[in-house]
């Protein structure tokens, strides 16, 4: 078989891996007719299994959000894979017809958004709608699907689970409500979890709450989790590995720690200095020069070069994913600099 | 004895009370439970909190767009209610979240300022109001073609530069900030923060700021008052409150802060400005 040379040693393990079970090879993902289309993600290459959450992380405009989507084959009207492909378990996500991408979505991905109060009816009480997905996915009898929903709110830290079943969703609180989002996507036993932004929308305390519960379902359940944020704070907390997304590219991946700690591109690191943090002061802080390129206007070469402080001539040149440690791959040229930053700076 | 710029005292506001129109009696909601806080001059406090826990409508009494139920403030020992006096009108000034909503979207960013400062007499002429506004834009950091170009076709740090410019022009001895970067991307946040603390220092301004971001207000805050359900329940130096906090919910809230591993010492250097570029 023929690997891509984007692959990095964490997705070829992944991909070897009998537990593997989402793979996205290379995927662009273009915008507009055969006209006048342009690439809002380019060549994103990420692996997940089970057990593991692995973060995505990345500014508004920079495509997270988007390879999510086509993983669930969820992308929006006008939106299309140009290249690449997306396998979840046995099913390619690209390729498939619309029974099957029925059978995927809920059944085999559940997905959870930024804002639970649209994820959810606001009609039906709580209960129903969870034991409607349950039902959706497999041939429970009703009685069966209500036990099954009372026990996934059990499941979702609900004291009371079954006088809860029947509230509606006005009268929980954002985090409540997110937890009901959540036991919905559970309710077909799918083996990945796709999460959107899921607390971006909740008070930080409640945050906490929801992100331990993310966590322990990966244990637990033994899926495999995605989880989309554009606050590293929340990746560093829960997340095994981190992709960093920049302009629509991977330009980074590694175990969360390792990257946090010692990132192997620079617009990784400029991130690092640029977030407040507990420790931090304001002295501390190093800001970013510049805006992120707007879609279609992304430069040749190194999308991160214009802003970059580290940038060379040959950074104008196109770059792409380079193995630079085990299961670690950054896309940038000059990544020896940030290996030995104790080396002369003008290599 | 510390000079206190703003004082409030027991300050209460009700929502919601009267009746329908069936003459029902409406419930009544207490966004702010009678609080004290006191801002000394020149220093930066913070109020914050969860959503609902009251810190917008204290921000909102101080700048005067909502009546207190009840409770005075006083601002440099003059009471101040909604009904003010230009003078005070213009020593307070606000910086709002979203930028996007707080710019006239028709008019030109040059066109608002020169208004803004003709209004308020500080330029008599067309000319001196174009030289304020150039001074004002590089202030926060724009450059002077910004003026002739309406708040659509900048991004979000640029609009809230701009937002910042705009509360400035009236020189105002007191900037309120209501969540100024919360609505801004991650790369863009430090530049803000690092020209409010900047333009504070510079200026002498006496900062109100509003926030749910506990590492957010250490980086910019002196003191900080930890508010709940409408009271304050803790209130301090940001560096106290941050490594020994008393109550439940301030070590709650600080559990929940951007906690970052640290990162490797010799990486800090690299990307420092005078670093090689």
């Amino acid at each position: 078989m023929n690997v891509p040379d984007t692959l990095t040693q964490g997705n070829k393990d992944a991909l070897d891996d009998k537990g593997a079970l989402l793979s996205v090879r290379n995927l662009r993902i273009e915008v507009g007719t055969d006209g006048e289309s342009f690439e809002v993600v380019t060549g994103a290459t990420l692996a997940a299994r089970r057990g593991e959450v692995v973060g995505v992380v990345g500014e508004s405009g920079s495509g997270k959000s988007l390879t999510l989507r086509a993983i669930a084959g969820l992308l929006p009207q006008g939106v299309t894979v140009g290249a690449g492909e997306v396998h979840v378990g046995d099913i390619d996500v690209t390729k498939a017809d619309s029974a099957a991408l029925r059978r995927l979505r809920g059944g085999v991905v559940g997905m959870i958004f930024q804002e639970p109060m649209t994820a959810l009816n606001p009609t039906m009480r709580i209960g129903p709608q969870i034991a409607e997905a349950a039902r959706a996915h497999s041939r429970a009898s009703r009685s069966e699907a209500k036990a099954r929903a009372i026990e996934l709110l059990g499941q979702m830290g609900f004291t009371e689970a079954e006088r809860r079943y029947r509230l509606y969703p006005h009268e929980l609180s954002g985090g409540m409500r997110q937890r009901v989002v959540i036991a919905i996507a559970l309710a077909g036993n799918p083996s990945l979890l796709l999460c959107d932004e899921p607390t971006t929308a909740l008070d930080a305390t409640v945050t906490m709450k929801v992100l331990n519960l993310i966590v322990g379902l990966a244990a637990d359940l033994d899926i495999g989790i995605v989880l989309v944020t554009h606050d590293l704070g929340v990746a560093a907390r829960i997340c095994d590995r981190i992709v960093v997304m920049y302009a629509g590219r991977m330009v980074e991946e590694g175990p969360s720690e390792e990257l946090l700690r010692r990132p192997r591109h620079p617009y990784t690191l400029a991130l690092l200095q640029a977030v407040p943090t507990r420790d931090s002061t304001i002295d501390d802080l190093i800001a970013i020069r510049g805006t992120p390129p707007t879609a279609g206007e992304v430069p040749e070469g190194c999308p991160f070069a214009p802003r970059c402080p580290l940038a060379q001539p040959e950074c104008l040149q196109p770059v792409h994913l380079i193995e630079v440690g085990p299961g670690r791959t950054s896309a940038c040229r000059r990544h020896e600099l940030l290996e030995y930053p104790e080396g002369e700076v003008d290599g | 004895m510390a000079d206190n710029i703003l004082v409030a005292k027991d300050l209460q506001v009700v929502f919601g009370g009267g009746r329908d129109i069936f003459m029902r009696p409406k419930p009544t909601f207490e966004a702010l439970n009678g609080i004290d806080f006191k801002v000394a001059r020149g220093e930066a406090f913070a109020l914050v909190g969860e959503s609902g826990a009251g810190k917008s409508t204290a921000a909102r009494c101080v700048v005067g767009v909502q009546r207190p139920t009840a409770g005075t403030i006083t601002f440099d020992g003059a009471p101040l209610d909604p009904r003010r006096d230009r003078a005070q009108r213009r020593a307070i000034q606000m910086v709002f979240q979203d930028p996007q909503g707080s710019l006239n979207p028709r008019m030109t960013v040059g066109a608002m300022l020169s208004e803004l400062l003709r209004r308020n007499e500080i330029c008599a002429s067309k000319q001196q109001a174009r030289e304020r506004s150039i001074e004002l834009m590089s202030m926060v950091g724009m450059p002077e073609a910004a003026l002739d170009r309406r708040p659509r076709s900048f991004s979000g740090g640029q609009r809230q530069r701009i937002g910042i410019a705009r509360a400035l022009a009236v020189e105002p001895t007191f900037l309120v900030a209501d969540e100024p970067v919360s609505a801004l991307d991650v790369s863009i946040q430090a530049s803000i923060l690092i020209l409010l603390k900047r333009l504070q220092r510079e200026l002498g301004l006496t900062m109100l700021f509003i926030s749910h971001d506990l590492a957010v207000v250490k980086q910019l805050c002196d003191r900080v008052a930890v508010m709940c359900d409408g009271e304050i329940v803790e209130e301090g130096h940001v560096d106290t409150v941050l490594t020994d906090p008393h109550e439940e919910f301030t070590k709650r809230l600080l559990a929940a802060t951007t906690d970052l591993p640290q990162l490797d010492a010799k990486m800090r250097e690299l990307l420092q400005p005078e670093g090689s570029a």
